[in-house]
């Protein structure tokens, strides 16, 4: 903290009269110190976990959290980009679909113990199911378990699931959701759940590599080892803490200065620092996730494709990636990312052209009738309000940037920032001209929820985009059997869309982990970063 | 001598509130770029005050700024995101003998989208300024007119205002400000309302004591035993001598409105961005402490140099307006 | 004093009940759904209809504001949307942090305040009166949370000599009690700093006027007549007739202490209930917001409650004057 050699005389004085306040620095704990074992790890996270029942609540942390205290059936490997999920066991040793399809076998590990001693059994995964198709816990992905008609306990360690059709994601479907205990979760009825989650905290028993030691609200929550973890030898950390700092520039210092250990979701505009620091590691992974903008097709302004084609002619996608990406994102063309197996590699992103845009809005009517700058048709101006949530500064940063660029175009589009929940709602109601938002997408491919016209009204096609060539392909995709058939379906899917350009796809960001060079055994991957977490270990300094 | 100190806070809290006054009102003139313009942000980002850079107009309709400029035989050389490169004459619209006949300084620098700052200083001052008066003059007339009535009124409605204002001067004022404005909504209008509807409480504790105090005063009594109407007396022969006192009070809760207004935008329920205004051009400032520090510090100086300003006036004021205060 | 003291809690008591009812109201008028946060789009409508049963959102809103008051009397303020534990809880482990940052701010403020109000009061008009005049207005000025930003920015991360955030430092629950406690006050010494100074202003000028005026009365000309040393006169005699009007400032000045411990406690991610306050209104959390801010008015009443009680055991004047209002 105290250099020796201070640059100047002024400065030696203001260290001297800071002598006092550092004598306090005797019970200094700004570093983490490793200790014997596989030391103390330290994570910045900015939202706070909200328990380990991840039927009632789900956010990042939680997730990566959750998925550190219990096991899934399978484990969804991180190979989809170059063909469907692939699966390794965890709970299940071994699983099997019959003929029809209709069922589907696991045979579980017989060696897997809750925290508390007792065995994991097939009662557990189907106690698991009935929970999560509970109508009164009201899990968020209950849909997943539609086409689950039963869940059948065929011996302890054998549990077979009955479906009421055959579709390509079935196996991804069953292994939504964590295996919860029964014993210990099962004695409260399902119906006061909602109301008591803090009720899971004080009965928490796990079978995955750590347990919870202690849990402070906006303050830290701190992972133990679970003793009782079938793999012997893991977990190697002695603890895992996750402190709350919900300043990103707080999160980003204190990575900086050593005192933590991990950040996720560092700033594309601090990339940089992140990655000229001796002791960090930058790790950009391509995410999950696109960026766009959804033109309101309800709206008469949108309604014609090529009215949307051309406001994404008018946008500078690429200059947006580098003032605000830094380069850590690219165009993106479809909403089949680019690194996927499906996305058409042939389909050339719209370009940047200005010129192209007013030639197409001019051969629609659009014409700066009035010379105030703004096109205009029948009198009414091209003007219109483009909304994004608050709290993505991100976000909001490429809103104010398009705005300026589309105002170059003709076009005069209104900031508008509403919180996540009323963006949301006003979105579903159609209600809003044009929305920037973005999509964390599974890997199922399935582009129904945001493109069929049966989403329109109760779903997320906000823009009631509706292309009857376009659902018959969706639904096409969702009835073939092996999902490599339905290459050419996705291909005529994408190019569909790119011509009419129900959204103008931005990009697809990379996802920024900043990781401290003593780290060993960690592999981040966009599906979760902390992943393999009873693999980390941190190297003596 | 307190009557002389009085006089000196007065014109020293005056000049620095003109002038606060005078730079917000002027701000569309004397601005030395548009708040809001966003050249070439990818280059002109977080640069530190004083920088200058060079404005290149491209045939193509952008604009390039660059932090140098070179005149070569076919065109121009320019320096951006580190890196030379050339451009031919063609692209180039106002190529001059020595480069390019325009540059822009950044006196105070710029923020992320390369905005300049020391404009956004200005219109933001003219927003968070107009805020807080608006506020203040919300928060006056409520408080006169409520603590008229209360001062004026039958002793049970006196009664029930002010345990009313006691109740709401319970909350702290920043817990009741955010709660409102996070609920209810957020934007301009919004933070008048709800500073102005959460300000009024002191005001009108002040007014309904002058009222009591002038109504058992002899010219009072004298009006009422003429047989003058109430209405008359409150209007005629109390309310403008009660408003006296709140001249002070005003100058102070002017600040002090200027603060509050500054923390809730900071907190995101004030103000909206891009409508710039000192608490939220701090929040802009605050993700990039630690690459761009002047975002974050400067607003924060001139919320302070205002405040004074006014504390100062209020003092003043006070001073002269009423010498038994020292 | 036994009925003084009645009647001045059984007052309080029903401010409490007004500051309850205000803040019922303020949320419920509210325009929004506070079940748009929970339900997830995908949730069948019959389903959200259960919810909202449960919930008793269905409910007029005068039986609603019965059922919370009858919770609250129970201490049942919900259950937070944010945390999904009793709000209640969630709060409760939040104040002590509050109070402490809270209380160590109060003490910076007295420490800078007494010696310095002292000092101007003697000599009136003396260019150290006029410098702690206008310093105690620009700490007035001065926004903390800005203040803040730039403490951070100066001494945390710049000289690294304090922590940027939290109460205690990583593993600081295997320290030995005693490093454990100045591990605490290295954390809390730049946001006490920060909160006491930023909000000294009004407490300086305060002890300044009361010197002065002091000074000039009959008791404090008398104790100097009959020869007392000066430091005796004023901190004795001078500061001593202040203490009584010293506690009900405090008292006064406590709604303003909170409003800055919440942006001091957001900038230092200080886990408060200012910080509380601050995230639960960012999500919506109509519980915990409610839970909050009638705490945060009570910790005011009582606080207003203890300065006046304290005031009157150490002037019983103030008892006389009460009576009369």
């Amino acid at each position: 903290m105290a250099s020796s050699n201070p640059r100047s005389g002024a400065r030696a004085r203001f260290r001297l009269l800071l002598a006092a306040a550092a004598l306090l620095c005797l019970a200094c704990q700004a570093r983490p110190t490793a200790e014997a074992g596989g030391g103390i790890l330290v994570v910045a996270t900015g939202a706070d976990f909200t328990g380990p029942n991840e039927l009632l609540s789900a956010s990042r942390i939680d997730s990566e959290v959750r998925s550190n205290l219990f096991l899934r059936l399978l484990q969804e490997q991180p190979d989809y980009h170059h063909h469907p999920p692939t699966f390794a066991p965890e709970l299940a040793r071994d699983w099997a679909f019959s003929e029809d399809r209709l069922t589907l076998t696991f045979a579980l590990r017989d060696d897997v113990l809750w925290s508390d001693g007792v065995p994991v059994t097939a009662e557990d995964v189907r106690w698991t199911w009935q929970a999560q198709t509970a109508p009164e816990v009201g899990w968020s992905w209950a849909y997943a378990k539609e086409a689950i008609r039963d869940v059948e306990v065929v011996d302890p360690h054998t549990v077979r699931f009955h479906f009421s059709r055959a579709y390509p994601t079935q196996l991804l479907d069953v292994n939504e959701g964590f295996i919860l205990p029964r014993h210990a979760w099962g004695r409260l009825p399902l119906g006061e759940w909602r109301q008591r989650a803090d009720w899971f905290l004080d009965h928490l028993v796990v079978s995955g590599p750590f347990t919870i030691a202690r849990w402070q609200p906006q303050q830290e929550l701190v992972l133990a080892p679970n003793p009782r973890y079938f793999e012997s030898g893991l977990p190697r950390l002695e603890r895992a803490v996750f402190r709350v700092l919900p300043e990103e520039s707080a999160r980003l210092a204190q990575l900086l200065a050593g005192q933590i250990h991990v950040m996720e979701g560092i700033p594309p505009g601090q990339a940089a620092r992140v990655a000229a620091h001796p002791e960090l590691d930058l790790q950009a992974l391509w995410s999950r996730q696109y960026s766009y903008i959804v033109w309101n097709a309800c709206r008469p302004l949108f309604a014609e494709p090529e009215v949307r084609r051309a406001l994404t002619l008018a946008i500078d996608r690429q200059g947006l990636i580098e003032a605000l990406y830094e380069g850590y994102a690219r165009i993106a063309t479809s909403p089949i990312l680019s690194s996927v197996w499906a996305h058409d590699d042939s389909l050339q992103p719209w370009p940047y052209d200005p010129q192209e845009a007013r030639r197409l809005l001019a051969a629609q009517g659009w014409r700066d009738g009035d010379g105030d700058g703004i096109l205009d048709r029948d009198g009414q101006p091209f003007r219109f309000e483009l909304s994004t949530n608050t709290g993505n500064q991100l976000r909001r940063d490429a809103l104010v940037l398009i705005q300026e660029q589309l105002r170059r175009a003709g076009i005069d589009a209104a900031p508008r920032f509403l919180d996540g929940q009323a963006l949301t709602a006003a979105n579903t109601a159609h209600d809003f001209d044009a929305t920037l938002s973005g999509w964390a997408i599974d890997t199922s491919l399935d582009v129904r929820y945001a493109f069929h016209s049966s989403e329109i009204d109760d779903g997320y096609n906000f823009g009631c985009y509706a292309n009857p060539e376009v659902d018959a392909l969706i639904e096409r995709i969702a009835g073939t059997q092996e999902p490599r058939d339905a290459e050419p379906l996705f291909h005529r899917l994408q190019h569909l869309l790119h011509r009419e350009q129900p959204y103008t796809f931005l990009w697809e960001p990379q996802w920024l982990v900043g990781l401290d060079r003593r780290i060993e055994g960690a592999s981040p991957n966009a599906l979760l970063t902390f992943f393999d977490l009873e693999r980390w270990h941190l190297r003596p300094r | 001598m307190p009557f002389e100190r009085g006089h000196g806070l007065l014109r020293w809290g005056g000049a620095v509130t003109l002038l606060v006054l005078l730079a917000a009102a002027a701000a569309p003139w004397i601005s030395p770029h548009d708040p809001r313009q966003q050249l070439d942000p990818a280059s002109a980002r977080h640069r530190p005050p004083g920088t200058r850079l060079a404005v290149v107009r491209l045939a193509d309709g952008a604009t390039l700024l660059a932090d140098a400029v070179e005149r070569t035989p076919t065109g121009l050389r320019v320096q951006r995101l580190g890196s030379w490169r050339s451009l031919p004459a063609s692209q180039v619209l106002n190529l001059a003998p020595r480069g390019v006949d325009t540059w822009r300084t950044y006196p105070l620098g710029t923020d992320r989208y390369g905005r300049d700052v020391a404009s956004r200083l200005l219109w933001g001052g003219r927003v968070s300024l107009r805020v807080a008066l608006l506020a203040v003059a919300l928060a006056l007339t409520l408080g006169v007119l409520i603590g008229a009535v209360a001062g004026l009124g039958p002793a049970v409605v006196d009664a029930v205002l002010m345990r009313g204002v006691d109740a709401l001067m319970a909350f702290p004022r920043l817990f009741l400000v955010l709660a409102v404005a996070a609920l209810w909504r957020s934007g301009e209008l919004a933070a008048v309302v709800v500073l102005g509807g959460t300000g009024w409480m002191e005001v009108a504790r002040l007014t309904r004591g002058e009222v009591l105090r002038l109504r058992g005063l002899d010219f009072v009594q004298a009006a009422r035993a003429m047989g003058a109407p109430p209405w008359r007396i409150a209007f005629v022969h109390v309310l403008p001598l009660a408003v006296v006192p709140l001249f002070a009070h005003t100058a102070l809760r002017v600040g002090d409105t200027i603060l509050t207004e500054s923390a809730l935008s900071f907190l995101g329920f004030g103000v909206t961005p891009p409508t710039p205004s000192w608490g939220n051009l701090i929040a802009d400032g605050q993700d990039v402490l630690l690459d761009a520090w002047w975002v974050a510090a400067l607003p924060g100086v001139a919320i302070a140099v205002t405040v004074l300003g006014f504390a100062l006036l209020g003092d003043g004021l006070r001073a002269v307006l009423d010498p038994r205060s020292r | 004093m036994t009925g003084f003291l009645l009647r001045r809690v059984a007052a309080s008591a029903l401010l409490l009940l007004l500051v309850l009812t205000a803040t019922f109201l303020l949320l419920h008028l509210a325009p929004g759904d506070p079940l748009g946060l929970l339900a997830h789009p995908r949730v069948p409508p019959e389903q959200r209809e259960a919810l909202r049963q449960l919930w008793g959102l269905d409910q007029p809103l005068a039986a609603r504001y019965l059922r919370w008051l009858g919770g609250v009397v129970r201490g049942d303020w919900g259950t937070s949307f944010l945390f999904r534990r009793p709000a209640g809880a969630v709060l409760l482990a939040a104040l002590p942090n509050t109070l402490l940052l809270g209380g160590a701010a109060l003490l910076v403020q007295l420490v800078v305040a007494v010696p310095l109000g002292v000092a101007a009061g003697r000599r009136p008009g003396s260019p150290l009166d006029h410098g702690i005049r206008v310093g105690s207005l620009l700490l007035y000025s001065l926004p903390t949370f800005w203040v803040g930003l730039m403490a951070l920015l100066l001494f945390a991360y710049g000289l690294g000599l304090f922590p940027p955030s939290h109460l205690h430092g990583v593993g600081a629950e295997s320290l030995s009690p005693g490093l454990r406690v100045l591990d605490l006050l290295h954390h809390l010494a730049l946001p006490a700093l920060v909160l006491g100074l930023t909000s000294a202003g009004g407490l300086l000028r305060f002890v300044r006027s009361s010197v002065l005026e002091a000074m000039g009365q009959p008791h404090v000309l008398a104790a100097r007549a009959r020869g007392l040393s000066e430091r005796r006169v004023v901190w004795v005699h001078g500061l001593g007739s202040a203490l009584g009007p010293l506690l009900q400032l405090l008292g006064l000045s406590l709604p303003a202490l909170l409003g800055g411990a919440l942006v001091t406690e957001v900038v230092f991610s200080w886990p408060g209930l200012g910080r509380l306050a601050w995230s639960a209104m960012l999500a919506r959390d109509y519980p915990l917001i409610l839970a909050v801010t009638a705490w945060s008015a009570a910790l005011v009443l009582v606080g207003n409650l203890l300065a006046d009680l304290l005031q009157a055991a150490a002037d019983p004047r103030v008892r006389e004057a009460t009576h009369a209002v």
